[in-house]
């Protein structure tokens, strides 16, 4: 796997996961409080977030690249192993699988429950619903584009990978007019977790002074070794008996 | 104030988490790979030894701590 397709897949698949998210709540809202403001919501969330790369994207390029490699490759090796961790409690049946369709349900009540606006008047608990949830996922995968395009030296090639991602969602959404439960959360956030986390490894050592063995094949290494690691933990836990923490399911 | 809060929270959730002895391990491994990389010793073992002992740490017991609730939780 070469450097771009990783580059291209990391931050397509974690936008899929985080566009599912998002979209669950803003159909949720749409569907019980109408789409005008709804839409307004999801149009200003994505303006933040365009407003955020366009800040932010130029600055990293201007930090020195040993810098630069160092410090975001150790985000994204944390961010990695926050992934992985959340991935394998669930795939062991040590915590909750995330479930759309109960998310769905729970917004839509809760919306229900909200008084309605007047016919002409602002909306703002379907604006503020959906502008939040679209900005608080999407900085995750602004995280990823950034980090991920600025090490590469491709932010328009990672921010294409997400744009795809959001185009791929949306559509889903509404050919299914309902929350995508079918989408293997677990499993894509598994696969991102083990490229992030890998990715990190490799940027964060060569940072920090690391000379890899192989070069850049070091990385074909450590993605390999992160996965093996990663399922060799799910099949031990899985081994033991199972049991969802108590303190877990509060937190969801 | 408000905006701020929101901010910070959303930068606390995404770097550490609900785990934050993974940041802890982080900043430790950066911190051997330089001291070992300053006398000249061979350290490109140490990011994969970081990971396999971290998710270990991770997926075998909780963190030691009592996390603020009600707040988004990164994914």
């Amino acid at each position: 796997m070469s450097a771009t397709v990783a580059l291209v897949l990391s931050v397509f698949l974690a936008c899929i996961v985080e566009a599912v998210e998002a979209l669950t709540v803003v159909l949720a809202v749409g569907v019980t409080r109408g789409w005008r403001w709804s839409s307004y919501g999801v149009l200003a969330g994505v303006a933040a977030l365009v407003v955020i790369v366009a800040a932010l994207g130029p600055a990293l390029t201007v930090i020195p690249l040993q810098v630069l490699r160092l410090v975001v490759g150790a985000l994204l090796l944390v961010f990695g192993l926050q992934w992985l961790r959340k991935a394998i409690l669930r795939a062991s049946g040590r915590k909750a699988l995330h479930d759309e369709a109960a998310t769905f349900a729970a917004q839509t009540e809760a919306a229900r429950a909200e008084e309605a606006p007047p016919a002409a008047g602002v909306d703002a608990y379907a604006f503020s619903l959906c502008f939040k949830a679209v900005l608080l996922e999407g900085l995750e995968v602004v995280f990823i584009v950034l980090t991920f395009g600025a090490n590469a030296g491709r932010i328009p090639l990672a921010a294409l990978g997400a744009v795809a991602a959001i185009v791929v969602v949306t559509a889903a959404g509404f050919l299914v007019r309902g929350p995508l439960s079918r989408v293997p959360e677990n499993q894509l956030k598994f696969v991102v977790g083990v490229l992030l986390a890998s990715f990190g490894m490799f940027w964060a050592g060569e940072g920090a002074g690391v000379v890899w063995p192989g070069a850049d094949a070091a990385l074909v290494a450590l993605i390999a070794f992160t996965a093996v690691t990663a399922t060799a933990y799910t099949v031990l836990l899985r081994a033991r008996m199972p049991h969802i923490e108590a303190s877990e399911q509060v937190q969801r | 104030m408000k905006g701020v809060r929101v901010v910070v929270d959303v930068i606390r959730d995404l770097v550490i988490g609900d785990d934050w002895r993974m940041i802890v391990g982080v900043a430790v491994m950066v911190l051997l790979i330089a001291g070992g990389y300053a006398i000249g010793l061979p350290v490109w073992w140490l990011p994969p030894v970081t990971v396999l002992v971290m998710l270990g740490i991770g997926v075998s017991s909780t963190p030691p701590s009592s996390r603020r609730r009600g707040h988004h939780e990164p994914h």
